[in-house]
């Protein structure tokens, strides 16, 4: 069942919700919204009663009425760079080519081991709703948990199966479901999990994994072929952001925002069962 | 009957159904839908046949070309016999009978070897496989056609994301790519998809995603369509990019994703700079995509040299829709 509205479209920010709250374009967080609540930032204390009466998309003014904040629906892009300020994560140009090479449609059942920040797990819960489901292992216990509590406060829980487990060990199994779309490997030594993968995946399932360094890539590689991967295919992807201003003279200038840029984040490889 | 991709080993890849002959190199075979996704197949007497699997090689590195006169002599066939021989003894016949008559095989290494047999096998076996027509797929092929047509896949799975598409969102799609982005977001949803049937607005490519072009789930957008109805506003073409978010942004409700992709830089600058300055989206990113592949063996990494499309993806401008009214 679909819940009555999902997250990622609300238009009005509700007691209880999770909006993201947008300071600057490098400052963006997550806020639960609750009654008669406060929050305060650098721009001043802000009422969340103000931000539940107006409609996401909002520009609301704090209590001095001087700075202020938008307000936006929280969206995985907005989630995974209100948390790339304070943990390593996987971007978002890995992240698109993962959901899109994997092919992670409405009703899909996605493997993803390990769980991390869970920035990838809510962009494949996003396209697998309102049906699929996503299983997603985490070996650090603390790291499992924080995941848990945040799929239940994004309201996201009847899509996602978030449990403490070592994949290397003890496999991709679990009683809510005989075969996976698709299963995404980020751990050190993805070779080690790539047969147990296979056990789990669907013939044509699609199968993908991150690593930063080339020499992981090449170990995964020769493991893909030596268990008959077909279609094995390694990709490095990045974004390249630019500014653009008006300039005195009048004309439009157009320039790459070096402070933004990433030289490197890692390889995906993608393989067919 | 559902499109697949032909990919021609080292050659073009076409949309093709599993019926009747296609050409494959200087061959015909017959497809039908009994063939194997993803493997390898052999064209033999006008059939497929599947093709045995390649070793590749993973030892030490012995031999190397110091003996080598690149005055295109190694090999002592004639190209009028190479023919010859294929026609009357086959492919296989044929590359065993070229590395036999190749003054500079054995002193190759074995990974030039491996590298010669593979370009040979290619080259005079009529290799083939089958892959699903998904978008990604289907956007990569038309972008080797025609790339001021398409969109290659990095860059649609970026905009996809960007826009927010998923099951239940209501989507404004603004398709100058034949479809492309239209069948691609109504693969990542479920409900109605609007588009907005423009002057130049063309879909022939919604069959390779299994939609007729009269499909229930496509409706028709006009710019005096009701405001703030949508939750995604999608954009793929290579007109004024200014011009046609001036028409249908205000259809876009406060909060809704701006997601806009064009090949030509200009465009999706002028768009940044506008949203920027008029305060009509926040979180406002012009980027390129820019991807490479690589070729993973043992000892033999490295990108791939063979690209004929470049590591640019093309632009896309994205943004968060606000209201600048203060509350």
């Amino acid at each position: 069942m679909q819940p009555a509205s999902c997250l990622f479209c609300d238009k009005s920010a509700n007691p209880s919700k999770t909006i993201m709250i947008y300071e600057n374009y490098n400052a963006i967080k997550p806020l639960v919204l609750k009654e008669h609540g406060f929050f305060n930032n650098r721009f001043g204390l802000f009422h969340h009663d103000r931000i539940i009466s107006t409609p996401l998309g909002s520009k609301v003014k704090e209590v001095k009425e001087k700075g202020y904040i938008y307000t936006l629906t929280t969206t995985p892009e907005l989630w995974t760079k209100g948390i790339s300020m304070r943990t390593q994560i996987l971007y978002r140009a890995d992240i698109s080519m993962i959901i899109g090479n994997l092919n992670i449609r409405p009703g899909s059942i996605v493997v993803e081991a390990g769980t991390g920040s869970a920035s990838l797990s809510i962009s494949i819960i996003r396209s697998l709703l309102p049906h699929g489901k996503l299983f997603t292992f985490e070996f650090n216990p603390g790291r499992a948990e924080e995941a848990k509590n945040e799929f239940i406060q994004l309201g996201l829980e009847n899509n996602v199966v978030s449990e403490c487990r070592d994949v290397l060990e003890n496999g991709f199994s679990h009683a809510g479901y005989t075969e996976a779309d698709a299963v995404f490997l980020d751990l050190p030594c993805p070779w080690n999990a790539v047969e147990k993968a296979k056990e789990i995946l669907k013939v044509e399932g699609n199968l993908c994994t991150f690593s930063p360094c080339i020499e992981q890539v090449q170990k995964t590689c020769q493991m893909l072929r030596k268990l008959d991967f077909q279609e094995i295919k390694t990709v490095e992807t990045l974004i390249r952001p630019y500014q653009a201003r008006t300039n005195e003279k009048g004309n439009l200038s157009i320039q790459m925002d070096a402070e933004q840029e990433r030289l490197h984040t890692g390889y995906l490889t993608f393989a067919i069962k | 009957m559902s499109w697949v991709v032909l990919q021609v080993m080292s050659g073009p890849r076409s949309l093709v159904q599993l019926r009747g002959k296609v050409k494959v190199g200087k061959q015909f075979v017959k497809l039908s839908p009994e063939l194997l996704y993803n493997r390898v197949y052999q064209v033999k007497n006008g059939e497929p046949e599947l093709a045995s699997g390649e070793d590749t090689y993973d030892g030490p590195v012995t031999g190397d070309n110091r003996g080598f006169i690149d005055d295109n002599t190694a090999q002592t066939l004639t190209s009028e016999e190479i023919i010859e021989i294929r026609n009357s003894e086959g492919g296989e016949a044929l590359i065993n009978t070229l590395v036999q008559n190749s003054k500079t095989f054995n002193m190759k290494t074995q990974f030039s070897q491996e590298k010669y047999l593979r370009k040979k096998k290619n080259k005079h076996l009529a290799l083939f496989k089958i892959l699903r027509a998904t978008p990604g797929n289907i956007a990569d092929t038309q972008y080797s056609q025609k790339p001021s047509k398409s969109i290659r896949s990095d860059a649609l799975h970026n905009l996809l994301a960007l826009g927010n598409i998923h099951s239940d969102c209501a989507v404004l799609v603004y398709d100058d790519i034949g479809g492309i982005l239209l069948g691609s977001v109504l693969e990542k949803t479920t409900g109605t998809v609007s588009v907005v049937r423009h002057a130049h607005y063309r879909d022939h490519n919604l069959k390779y995603f299994g939609i007729k072009v009269n499909s229930e789930r496509i409706s028709h957008v006009l710019p005096e369509n009701p405001a703030g109805t949508y939750d995604s506003l999608i954009v793929a073409s290579q007109e004024p990019l200014k011009e046609i978010l001036e028409k249908y942004l205000p259809l876009l409700r406060p909060s809704g994703t701006i997601s806009t992709y064009s090949q030509d830089l200009m465009q999706v600058a002028i768009v940044y700079e506008w949203l920027i300055k008029e305060t009509l989206a926040v979180n406002v990113c012009l980027e390129e995509i820019w991807t490479r592949e690589f070729q993973v063996l043992p000892e033999r990494t490295h990108p791939n040299m063979n690209s004929r499309q470049g590591s640019s993806g093309g632009y896309i401008v994205s943004g968060n829709k606000v209201i600048s009214e203060i509350s």
